[in-house]
């Protein structure tokens, strides 16, 4: 019945999300945590699938709301809840590429795109080009900061989510816009 | 913003309109619960490292509590003995004299880091149910009260019919109590 009531968005203002969870937390009702769930998470499986296949986004997307209820009481209202959510998504993202050794973390911030040959990638796609397939041509750390841009996080909350300082989220956004710039044609800048 | 940005942001709002969560992944998010905690000895270290530390300090306390202030000689009559003596250690206020008693436990702490000054005394050891005592050739009964004697016997525990030598510091009191030879002969 609270849900509901909730998520009655044409009859009454969206409620805050930071108020939406501080009820969750207090009351432990399941319903606020489904509005949270209904605004949030189509973006987080977003974010997760852009970077993973569709088995292991719904899997980590499914872990990161169980993280959400289990630590509930982390959250300290420091960030946005969006912030925090993403920051126990990103994290979870990377614990599975450990296991999978599919990614060290020694990559190089400063390398660009160049080396990743992706004329004939485009050129496979008749240049019709995909946001996936624009995304695969960067290395992981720039990647998920472009996505996180994308997804309207200012270069503060990347930088908490990331788990670095905003100065390196600044140099990671502007080596993938100048590789992507690069494939788009020369477009930007 | 320029025309990369509007793209990226034209590809990336195409993308999640086409890539919404599936249907099913969202019905089971709605029914997630959180899985009941199981007690584990992870969990449970910080309330272990409390209630050790909580002890501690009530063992602390207590020790400070009951630390002995006063050494305490008490002469008795005994037909038995020419002389009976109780040395006992106490923080009893109710003392009458607390400035001598004081003083006189702090020459005890004191003469106790030099032995080799105090004078001597062979003895026997014996245990009375309540006390030690130590019988000095039938002249000489020694009474020992538990507290003294905990602290007296601290290296090595004490067995009744052992020979032991009493060491006395200038006041009397006993300083330690160590192994001994049993004397040829009492003095008369």
């Amino acid at each position: 019945m609270l849900l509901s009531w909730l998520i009655r968005r044409d009859t009454a203002p969206e409620p805050d999300p930071m108020s939406l969870m501080q009820s969750y937390i207090q009351t432990d009702n399941p319903a606020y945590l489904a509005l949270l769930i209904h605004r949030y998470g189509d973006d987080l499986y977003h974010f997760l699938l852009k970077q993973t296949d569709p088995a292991l986004a719904a899997d980590l997307s499914q872990q990161s709301w169980l993280k959400v209820m289990e630590q509930k009481q982390q959250f300290a209202g420091h960030s946005s809840f969006k912030t925090w959510l993403f920051a126990i998504g990103r994290h979870l993202l990377l614990d599975e590429y450990r296991k999978q050794q599919r990614w060290l973390y020694e990559v190089n911030d400063d390398l660009a795109a160049e080396d990743s040959s992706p004329e004939q990638v485009l050129e496979q796609q008749q240049k019709e080009l995909q946001l996936q397939q624009l995304l695969l041509l960067l290395p992981l750390l720039q990647r998920e900061a472009l996505l996180l841009q994308l997804e309207g996080f200012s270069l503060q909350q990347i930088a908490q989510i990331t788990v670095t300082e905003p100065e390196t989220v600044k140099s990671r956004l502007r080596y993938a816009r100048q590789a992507l710039a690069k494939q788009l044609g020369g477009h930007d800048e | 913003m320029n025309k990369l940005d509007d793209k990226l942001q034209q590809l990336y709002q195409q993308s999640k309109t086409e890539h919404p969560m599936p249907e099913q992944l969202k019905q089971q998010l709605l029914e997630l619960k959180p899985q009941p905690k199981t007690l584990s000895w992870k969990s449970l270290w910080p309330a272990m490292q409390g209630l050790a530390a909580c002890v501690a300090l009530i063992w602390l306390a207590q020790q400070l509590w009951w630390q002995p202030q006063y050494y305490q000689i008490v002469l008795q009559s005994d037909a038995t003995y020419h002389q009976v003596q109780l040395h006992s250690l106490a923080k009893n206020s109710s003392l009458t004299d607390q400035t001598a008693y004081q003083q006189r436990y702090q020459q005890y702490q004191q003469a106790r880091q030099q032995l080799d000054q105090s004078n001597s005394l062979i003895g026997q050891l014996r245990f009375s149910g309540q006390e030690w005592q130590i019988e000095v050739c039938e002249q000489l009964l020694v009474k020992i009260d538990q507290q003294l004697a905990l602290e007296l016997q601290q290296d090595k525990p004490w067995r009744a019919g052992q020979w032991v030598e009493l060491k006395t510091g200038q006041q009397g009191q006993i300083l330690a109590i160590i192994s001994g030879q049993q004397p040829l002969q009492c003095r008369g």
